[in-house]
């Protein structure tokens, strides 16, 4: 399956903010993290589809993950 | 400390001590306090009785980092109700290194007079300013930084103020060169208007600070307090706050299905992508603009940007996410570019950015201009200067815009335009625009950043993160605390208490400092329900329970009852 992730803000900045990742089996946003080498310490949001989720949930296919840096309220 | 009592009517300026009553409060909680017990809250807003409050906080003059905010306050036009809306720049600091607790403008000018209120540490005075009549805010700064000197602090309205738009903020100047930090919300600006106050000019306080009850408590708190700013990973120099700014957040809240688009119509914009923090950085930097700059001098966040234009001439500073969203998104608008010059249209113009975007978004959808089209927003916000009726209206905020333009969805709670997040996208929000006695103001309460401690899409448990962001929010604009500055003294109040106490030795607990943050709510509160405001002026509007928001579908479905509870554990 497939799934577009993007980057945003000051994480991993030599890396592309955008792509289309093919995973072999049913992952977890934190694999997905661990297979992009993010810390999960600066990960402050995960959206996936918009809907903020956590390190341990599933990822479906064709999705779209987002991942935030830790963010100050405005 | 001291009290600045001007007569505007007789022209006259009096200097007194403190009252008892007010002798612990500053900012906000003064100004709540001192409405309710000199100002009928009955009367017109725009009117002889209503009074004009300028505080710094507790902190404001000390040196505390992030602690010099401006708090101004009156009854609002806007709203009907109590306002305090508080900006950045040099007056906070100033005034309380000359020890002054507040500046309270009284009554109603001669007809036609208009004033600047020049004030220095042991003298004031009211002088004539005929020659500012029709000047925008930046041009009112910079010939009074000419005639009083570089380093006078200039509190000034544009052509909104003195034309009594209920839309219209108040500006204050901040360091070195910058003119633009606005005390934006509740139509501020015509109460200074009405007064016939172009502008305060406060002397620069060379070598004067604030005295301090117990030096060896506060310096060990405000450096501690300093210290944790830095090394919060969201404030501290590899924070997105500060490499980003507020805009830092744009791309989460257009994510989340919250950003406000084409009237509040979507809660996400195709053209997000341009509007980033992370575009306005690469785009500044490119053009030879400033990151990371600040408003307040010593603040260790360092938020602000200069943004450019293609030359790298200067078009505003600075560009900030709420002013984004409504008047980027919330105008179909995605180019930062076309931002930046609404954006100095306002701050010249003296106007609330959140107001006009809010208005201008209504006008779009009756057709008096196009979602998208820079040219024809611009024409209808020039108007606000130019004095038309059509200028007018827009001055006067989105409720009246969408009253005369006929259009029903109008953004709003109690008279003011809602900020940059969708309530039905993110609810404790909601919660908060549909109870706070400011109105829609999410300065008052922001569920933004504890989207993890609550579900922002679930009504569920709102009630209870909005109150408690509203203490907070009181604390914060009574000490003078930017509210970026917060996380320290939220998960250790005992810091704030002691940064207090240095200063003024009154053995405050943290339990006193709780009831005095609650204190102000209850004071505000009061003032309205005196004021005549009602549960119904308060609510979120009828078509935002109604009309589900892309791209989650969801409505604004917090019940009555829970709104009406929110108080209930205050």
């Amino acid at each position: 399956m497939t799934i577009d992730v993007e980057l945003f803000g000051q994480l991993l900045p030599g890396l592309a903010r955008c792509q289309t990742l093919t995973l072999d089996r049913t992952a977890t946003v934190a694999e997905v993290a661990s297979r992009l080498g993010l810390d999960p310490v600066e990960v402050g949001l995960i959206l996936v589809d918009g809907v903020q989720h956590e390190m341990e949930d599933v990822v479906l296919p064709d999705c779209r993950l987002c991942f935030f840096p830790l963010l100050a309220g405005g | 400390m001291k009290l600045l009592r001007v007569d505007i009517n007789q022209t006259q300026v009096r200097w007194e001590p403190v009252p008892a009553i007010y002798e612990r409060l500053g900012g906000r909680a003064l100004i709540a306090r001192l409405l309710l017990e000199e100002v009928p809250p009955l009367c017109d807003a725009l009117g002889p009785h209503n009074k004009l409050i300028v505080a710094p906080g507790l902190l404001g003059g000390s040196g505390v980092t992030t602690a010099g905010r401006l708090s101004i306050g009156a009854k609002s036009p806007l709203t009907g109700g109590v306002k305090e809306a508080n900006a950045g720049g040099m007056a906070g600091d100033t005034l309380g290194k000359l020890g002054i607790k507040a500046i309270v403008v009284e009554a109603r000018p001669i007809e036609g007079a208009s004033y600047i209120l020049h004030v220095a540490s042991d003298s004031a005075e009211l002088v004539p300013a005929g020659h500012l009549g029709g000047l925008g805010t930046y041009a009112t700064a910079g010939r009074l930084q000419e005639q009083f000197g570089p380093a006078s602090t200039v509190i000034s309205i544009g052509q909104a103020g003195e034309f009594l738009l209920t839309g219209a903020g108040i500006a204050c100047t901040g360091d070195a060169d910058q003119r633009s930090n606005i005390a934006a919300r509740g139509g501020l600006g015509a109460v200074m208007g009405s007064k016939g106050l172009k502008a305060v000019v406060i002397h620069s306080p060379a070598g004067q600070r604030a005295e301090l009850a117990d030096p060896e408590l506060f310096r060990a708190a405000a450096r501690r307090f300093a210290q944790e700013l830095i090394n919060d990973p969201k404030l501290g120099p590899q924070g997105g706050t500060h490499l980003y700014g507020t805009a830092s957040i744009t791309a989460a809240v257009n994510e989340m299905g919250a950003l406000p688009t084409r009237n509040f119509s979507t809660g996400s914009f195709a053209g997000a992508a341009t509007l980033r923090g992370e575009t306005m950085r690469e785009t500044v930097l490119a053009r030879g603009g400033q990151i990371g700059t600040r408003c307040m001098p010593g603040c260790v966040i360092a938020c602000r940007n200069v943004y450019v234009d293609e030359v790298g001439q200067p078009i505003v500073g600075t560009l900030q996410y709420e002013t984004i969203a409504l008047l980027g998104a919330n105008l179909g608008l995605g180019s930062l570019d076309d931002v930046a010059r609404l954006n100095y249209l306002c701050n010249d113009l003296g106007l609330d950015t959140i107001e006009a975007g809010a208005a201008l978004g209504v006008a779009c959808e009756a057709g008096l201009a196009r979602f998208g089209d820079f040219a024809s927003i611009a024409a209808l916000l020039r108007q606000v200067g130019e004095g038309t009726v059509l200028g007018r209206l827009i001055g006067c905020g989105v409720v009246a815009t969408g009253r005369v333009l006929g259009i029903r969805r109008v953004p709003a709670a109690m008279g003011q335009a809602m900020p940059g997040y969708d309530p039905r996208s993110l609810k404790g929000n909601g919660v908060t625009y549909a109870t706070s006695p400011q109105g829609a103001d999410h300065t008052a309460g922001n569920a933004f950043g504890a989207r993890k401690e609550v579900n922002p899409l679930v009504a569920a448990g709102q009630r209870q993160l909005s109150l408690k962001l509203q203490v907070i929010s009181a604390m914060l604009d009574s000490t003078g605390l930017c509210l970026f500055a917060r996380p320290p003294v939220i998960a250790d109040p005992q810091l704030m208490v002691d940064m207090i106490n240095g200063i003024y030795g009154w053995g405050w607990t943290k339990e006193d400092l709780d009831r005095a943050n609650r204190d102000v709510l209850r004071s505000e509160l009061e003032f309205n329900r005196r004021a005549g405001i009602t549960a119904a002026d308060y609510r979120i509007p009828e078509y935002m329970r109604e009309e589900p928001l892309a791209p989650h579908q969801v409505t604004f479905d917090v019940p009555d009852a829970e709104l009406d509870a929110v108080f209930s554990a205050l």
